[in-house]
């Protein structure tokens, strides 16, 4: 299982095991990292799973869709690297990345 | 316009709902009481002007509603209806949160979107309020230092920390949903299965830890394991949910198994020693004798707590030989108690016979120097009998 370091807006460091397939919002809600909501369970419907994505990783997490890049005008403080953590699929590409979160969801 | 148009407008600006209609770009062209009333803003300030004025000024947010309100009216997606609100402005400037629903109207050539606002300020505020408590709450149980998981009605698994994984070897995905007998060993599942159904059927709603005593566990590896646990129950509607706290007290077994050894190492060699011992605290009070020293006292009062020089032991036929006795006996205590080795002669009353004895005090001291301990020896000089 890959491992993913969630790092809350306030510099707080999660480091969790992911299982491959399962998304990087699945796997912050699971452990209970704050900072990642999910309201609407991973339908890309709420904007509430907004990470910013380091630009060492941006290409091994894929494009966007353009439903997830609309949905992002919901979000607070988007960035160029504004992704929405339940659209990312974890795999062992991932192994080791950092997920950084904005100032707040809502 | 018609009585019944004329009407109807009357009904949209009286409507309890927050209601407004703008043009295909945003221009508000009808805003109703409700909505007014909501947002601080007079109906005759915001007709005509841009709805944006409803939304924050902020350089961090930026959703272009009017082309939300086109996704909204063509594609109304309840799920996004109902996760995805819009962050507005009262006139005050105080921030607040809509749910928007949107249908586009035609008037010949004229689009309208006609907007109704539910204002869910308070609701999301409450659900992340309640939210945050449960996250508190469950942190709280992740880091514990006890196994800590739920079964259903069914008696399958719905909850299961870290520690249960630790615990039982199941990792989170393997024990969810199955059966809680996974948990137990084969011989003992029936009878558990009994106790957790009359818990379930009893007045009590929490029992804990130590008044069930040990109970034993089966870990995926197939070893056993012993523990303590604490189960409480929850009913949501009829369905009882089952809570256990559970402690794997192997580590305490072992070192309790250890301490009782080491406790009859030292009763072997304390009560089969030839010499009569006695463990004194600092102060010179009885806290153990030994076997030699029972046998070689033929008084059955009890000697624990008491000061060594006030037994029964030293007592002598003339009262200010007694006395002498005593005295000695105390100041041969107080030397020992600053950490000198004493070693003397003392008379023993043993009924009717007087010993002699080879008496010493020993002090013993803990890391820091301090006498915590002394150690009185006797033996019986040969012949003394008198």
């Amino acid at each position: 299982m890959p491992k993913i370091i969630y790092v809350e807006n306030n510099g707080t460091e999660h480091e969790v095991q992911v299982a491959n397939g399962q998304s990087l919002m699945d796997g912050a809600v699971a452990r209970m990292v704050p900072g990642i909501e999910g309201d609407c369970g991973g339908l890309c419907a709420c904007a509430t799973c907004h990470i910013y994505v380091p630009a060492e990783w941006e290409s091994r997490c894929g494009e966007p869709e353009e439903l997830e890049r609309n949905i992002l005008d919901f979000a607070f403080d988007v960035q160029p690297n504004s992704r929405l953590s339940c659209q990312i699929k974890v795999s062992d590409d991932l192994e080791g990345m950092r997920v950084l979160m904005p100032e707040r969801q809502y | 316009m018609s009585f019944i148009e004329s009407k109807a407008v009357q009904l949209l600006s009286d409507l309890p709902e927050a209601l407004l209609i703008t043009t295909a770009t945003g221009e508000i062209v009808f805003f109703n009481h409700s909505v007014a009333a909501q947002s601080g803003f007079s109906i005759e300030e915001m007709i005509g002007a841009h709805v944006s004025r409803l939304l924050p000024q902020s350089s961090r947010r930026k959703v272009d509603v009017v082309t939300w309100f086109g996704r909204w009216a063509d594609n109304p997606d309840p799920e996004q209806l109902r996760y995805l609100t819009l962050e507005g402005v009262r006139k005050d400037g105080e921030s607040r949160r809509y749910q928007v629903r949107v249908s586009r109207s035609k008037d010949g050539q004229d689009t309208y979107f006609v907007i109704v606002l539910r204002d869910v300020t308070e609701e999301q505020e409450q659900t992340a309020e309640l939210r945050h408590s449960q996250l508190i709450a469950n942190r709280i149980i992740a880091i514990g230092a006890d196994a800590v998981l739920s079964i259903d009605t069914d008696f399958n698994i719905s909850f299961w920390n870290q520690q249960a994984e630790e615990v039982f070897g199941y990792t989170e995905k393997e024990a969810i949903g199955k059966n809680i007998n996974m948990l137990i060993p084969g011989d003992a599942r029936e009878a558990h299965t009994r106790r957790i159904q009359t818990f379930g059927r009893g007045k009590s709603p929490s029992r804990l830890m130590g008044e069930r005593g040990e109970i034993t566990g089966l870990h995926k590896s197939g070893k056993l394991i012993p523990l303590e646990a604490s189960i409480t129950k929850t009913f949501i509607g009829d369905k009882l949910i089952l809570s256990a706290q559970i402690r794997d007290i192997s580590l305490r077994k072992i070192a309790e198994a250890n301490l009782a050894e080491r406790e009859a190492r030292f009763s072997a060699v304390f009560n089969h020693a030839v010499e009569a011992i006695a463990l004194l605290d600092s102060e010179g009070c009885v806290l153990e004798i030994n076997e030699a020293a029972r046998e070689m006292l033929p008084i059955d009062e009890p000697a624990i707590n008491k000061p060594l020089w006030q037994l029964p032991w030293w007592n002598s036929s003339n009262a200010t030989e007694q006395a002498e006795s005593e005295e000695r006996l105390q100041a041969n205590v107080m030397e020992a108690k600053v950490g000198k080795v004493v070693h003397t002669r003392a008379t023993l009353n043993a009924g009717s016979d007087f010993f002699e004895l080879d008496f010493s005090l020993t002090p013993v001291s803990d890391r820091n120097n301090q006498v915590i301990y002394l150690i009185a020896e006797a033996r019986k000089l040969a012949g003394s009998s008198s």
